[in-house]
């Protein structure tokens, strides 16, 4: 009975300890870093030039994808600042901004600031610029030219609408310039950068435009600090102030200093505000800014400075009377030109038709309709109505397209839900159809300016189209791509990114020069990169 | 990672430490006067001064039950035929016994009655008698605790905190089945040695953010176990154990591509532990199966390699490996579990 106890004893001491370890073994042990928990969610998915930019919003990070070569996708993650506000790339897709809010509240020196990270577009990629600012800024305004970038439209507990935060990105180092525009009761909407304009007195200088909902101020690029010119607008009938909603600005002849103009368009307004950089009427000012006010016979959807044969002209499409209407800047003389059709949006194609007239510019002239046209601006004085070419398609443009170099005499025309798009050569004066199996494909358009891709995400087939001689190669991959770009590879080639966003980060790599179903490469599970 | 390690092995430690204090318990019962320790002796000896209970204990022999069989006590025990020689023979002395003068050379005494004999002298604490009445089964031979075969089956967990293991399993414990047999072929005085040779299999599952993976581990390995028989029911052992573990890792991307690694490494294992007899005969020179309960922990180093997942299906085509790094499955363990002797 005693040797039963003792074993009953042992028995229990060796349970006790069995159940001691299992209770530890799995609730004392560690666990693994959460981001290994995070599950992938893609924001932003961004074509660069030598990269894919993909923000990885759970984890807070970018993953950069490149083509080191025809075989190989490489991808590497930089951590991005807290609360993403803006992910946008460069005009020339050369750069990639981030710009983020920072911890909030920051209760710690520590504590992360708002800030603005400016990342390489590869495919060499590198650490980001970082600029901290002091308060989170909700949107970016970037500079064509490259120069500089300005954040605005503030999101702290207590907020200056009116604050502009001006980067330059040629000298890291400068301290941001922080500036608040006088204000009329409005705050920027929009911010846009100029090219260099002529003033009066002093070099030529680049201006930043912010476009509030009542007035537009200018403020001069080459001393930032310097106090902002604002123009208030013409009010309606009820005494509110229009609505500014574009802004074009021309320099007008290069050797008159003082014909630099701007030209503003209003909310459902058939005025057309007219802004000239004169001769400065105060001793410390460089310039002045002249207003005149064109009326342009309706409400205009689009406005440009074009080159006409009779001189500089300020172009104003009015869709409701088919219609275009040639303003004289200097002397605010209107001159019409009927059209044919409801024009809405333009686009100067000068440099890129083959038969552009002298001292004259040829504008791509699109709508609502199915018709475009080609309006020759060197023949519009005497016989306007020989000027426009109109050609009518099957499909309701929505979007044209650039095409870079060695193509840039195309354009790209697409159209709403259409399967159709059309490729438009424009020193030939020539669309060409390209038919989709159904509607919703995207297209996009190689950097490099030889071929487009023709996809629809979610469906495994989509097309690369030679734009030397249009031909179409239909192209197979699984799983479906949720967007395709063309990048650079490291070397030298050009790459077909397909890649897939839907629930983790996948990309299927073509060779972009020679895309082949039967080549391509898989690349699984990306979202893992460096992950702890 | 190497806080999980230390917690592992002071886990270990712990455990061991737990159970130590228990079976010192009971290991009082032979190595300090019985008197003083134990509760029967204690009860058996109220009243009468200390050595006198030693005396009442050997006196009272009808307190042990006698085997079937056994002589009457006063009767010499197997007296030699009157044809054999009166020789003296001394076989081994029982461990822990103090050589005793015979009690004449026309008695032989053999081996086994002498321990009997040597036992009487001796408490006994309650449950540790043996098949044979009165003998303390510490004072006999170790003889079947040392030397027999083994079989044990248990479960092992295995820290991993390797950040590559991470994503495939959401907690760093692992815990497994565990397969051992054990040949101890050789003993010297309360020590023996046993090759034990071993397979373990450890398999956890998890998401990689969205990816399904699985890893799976095969050990084997042959141990070389040392152990120390410092009474009846308990033995300690240290073993180390070089083997090899065959990890196998699954993942499933999002788009349903299934990459898969696959590959061996040299592993050095190094455990201490304790086993306890649950069941079976106490009596060391008697064979027989006995059952036994084994605590243990250690640390098992395993060679890393890198991980590289290849495509196993034909969907997507060409799927170029995923390289996730070096795995390293090196990790302290604890385990327990039953083993069967024999």
């Amino acid at each position: 009975m005693k040797d039963e106890m003792n074993q009953f004893r042992s028995l229990r001491i060796a349970t006790i300890s069995t159940l001691t370890l299992v209770g530890l073994g799995l609730t004392a042990c560690g666990s693994r870093n959460d981001d290994w928990n995070s599950y992938f969610e893609a924001g932003e998915v961004v074509g660069l030039d030598g990269s894919v930019a993909v923000f990885d919003r759970g984890l807070e990070r970018i993953l950069f994808l490149t083509a080191p070569s025809s075989k190989q996708v490489a991808s590497r993650a930089f951590s991005v600042g807290h609360d993403v506000q803006v992910v946008r790339a460069s005009k020339d897709r050369s750069s990639l901004f981030v710009l983020s809010a920072g911890e909030w509240p920051r209760t710690e020196p520590d504590d992360e600031k708002p800030r603005l990270q400016v990342f390489s577009g590869g495919p060499k990629l590198a650490e980001p610029t970082v600029y901290e600012l002091d308060d989170p800024m909700g949107a970016l305004a970037l500079d064509p030219e490259g120069r500089w970038v300005a954040a605005f439209a503030g999101s702290a507990t207590v907020t200056n609408p009116n604050e502009i935060v001006l980067l330059d990105l040629q000298d890291p180092k400068a301290k941001p310039v922080s500036k608040t525009i006088r204000s009329f009761g409005g705050s920027p909407v929009e911010l846009s950068f100029t090219s260099e304009l002529a003033v009066p007195r002093g070099p030529a200088r680049r201006f930043l435009v912010a476009r509030t909902d009542r007035d537009v101020a200018l403020i001069d690029l080459s001393d930032p600090n310097r106090e902002e010119i604002t123009v208030g607008l013409p009010k309606d009938e009820q005494g509110i102030p229009r609505v500014p909603v574009q802004i074009v600005h021309d320099d007008g002849d290069p050797d008159d200093k003082s014909d630099a103009r701007l030209a503003v368009r209003l909310v459902d307004s058939a005025d057309v505000v007219l802004l000239e950089l004169a001769e400065p009427t105060a001793a410390d000012r460089d310039f002045s800014v002249g207003y005149n006010i064109v009326d342009v016979g309706g409400v205009p959807t689009a406005i440009d400075f074009v080159r006409t044969d009779g001189g500089l002209r300020l172009a104003a499409l009015v869709p409701s009377r088919q219609r275009a209407t040639l303003v004289n800047p200097e002397t605010t003389l209107a001159e019409v030109v009927d059209l044919g059709g409801n024009f809405s949006s333009m686009t100067r194609i000068t440099n890129a038709v083959g038969d552009a007239p002298e001292g004259g510019d040829v504008a791509l002239l699109w709508g609502e309709g199915k018709t475009f046209a080609f309006w020759s601006l060197g023949s519009t004085s005497g016989t306007p109505y020989r000027a426009v070419d109109s050609t009518e398609l099957d499909i309701q443009l929505s979007q044209v397209l650039d095409v870079p170099a060695p193509n840039e005499h195309l354009k790209v025309l697409v159209g709403e839900s259409a399967t159709t798009f059309y490729v438009l050569n424009l020193e030939r004066r020539e669309s060409f159809p390209l038919m989709t199996r159904e509607a919703g494909y995207r297209i996009e358009v190689s950097g490099d300016g030889n071929r487009l891709w023709a996809y629809a995400p979610g469906n495994p087939s989509f097309s690369a189209v030679r734009l030397s001689d249009l031909h179409p190669t239909q192209l197979d991959v699984y799983p479906e791509p949720s967007v395709v770009f063309d990048v650079a590879r490291l070397d030298g080639g050009r790459a077909g990114l397909a890649i897939q966003t839907s629930g983790g980060l996948s990309v299927t790599l073509l060779d972009a020069n020679d895309p082949d179903s039967a080549t391509t490469r898989y690349f699984p599970a990306l979202e893992l990169e460096e992950i702890q | 990672m190497r806080q999980n390690q230390t917690l592992g092995l002071l886990t270990s430690l712990m455990l061991l430490g737990a159970t130590l204090p228990a079976i010192a318990q009971n290991v009082v019962h032979v190595t300090s006067d019985a008197p003083k320790t134990t509760e029967g002796a204690a009860k058996k000896a109220e009243g009468t001064p200390p050595g006198a209970a030693r005396a009442e204990v050997v006196a009272e022999p009808a307190a042990v039950p006698r085997a079937a069989g056994a002589p009457p006590d006063g009767e010499a025990p197997n007296t030699p035929p009157a044809s054999e020689p009166a020789a003296v023979e001394f076989e081994e002395a029982p461990i822990g016994t103090k050589p005793e003068p015979v009690a004449g050379p026309q008695v032989r005494w053999l081996a086994s009655e002498r321990k009997h004999e040597a036992a009487r002298d001796r408490y006994v604490a309650p449950g540790d008698e043996t098949d044979a009445p009165g003998v303390d089964p510490n004072a006999v031979h170790f003889t079947h605790h040392q030397v027999n075969l083994s079989a044990q089956l248990g479960f092992q967990v295995n820290w991993l905190a390797s950040s590559t293991v991470d994503a495939f399993a959401d907690k760093d414990a692992v815990v497994g089945p565990l397969a051992r047999i054990g040949i101890a072929p050789w003993a010297t005085g309360r020590f023996s040695l046993a090759f034990t040779p071993e397979w373990s299999f450890a398999s956890t599952s998890a998401r990689a953010r969205s990816s399904a993976t699985r890893l799976g581990m095969h050990r084997l390995s042959l141990g070389f176990e040392g152990r120390y028989h410092f009474h009846h029911r308990y033995h300690a052992y240290l073993r180390v154990s070089p083997g090899a573990v065959v990890a196998r890792a699954s993942l499933t991307d999002a788009a349903g591509a299934e990459l898969v690694d696959e590959n061996w490494a040299f592993r050095l294992d190094g455990t201490a532990g304790l086993a306890a007899r649950l069941a079976g005969n106490s009596n060391g020179t008697q064979t027989g199966f006995r059952l036994l309960a084994y605590v243990e922990g250690g640390f098992d180093w395993t060679a890393s390699s890198e991980l590289r997942l290849e495509a196993s299906g034909s969907r997507p085509a060409r799927v170029s490996p995923l390289e996730l790094g070096p795995l390293d499955l090196s990790s302290p363990h604890a385990g327990a579990g039953l083993m069967l002797t024999y």
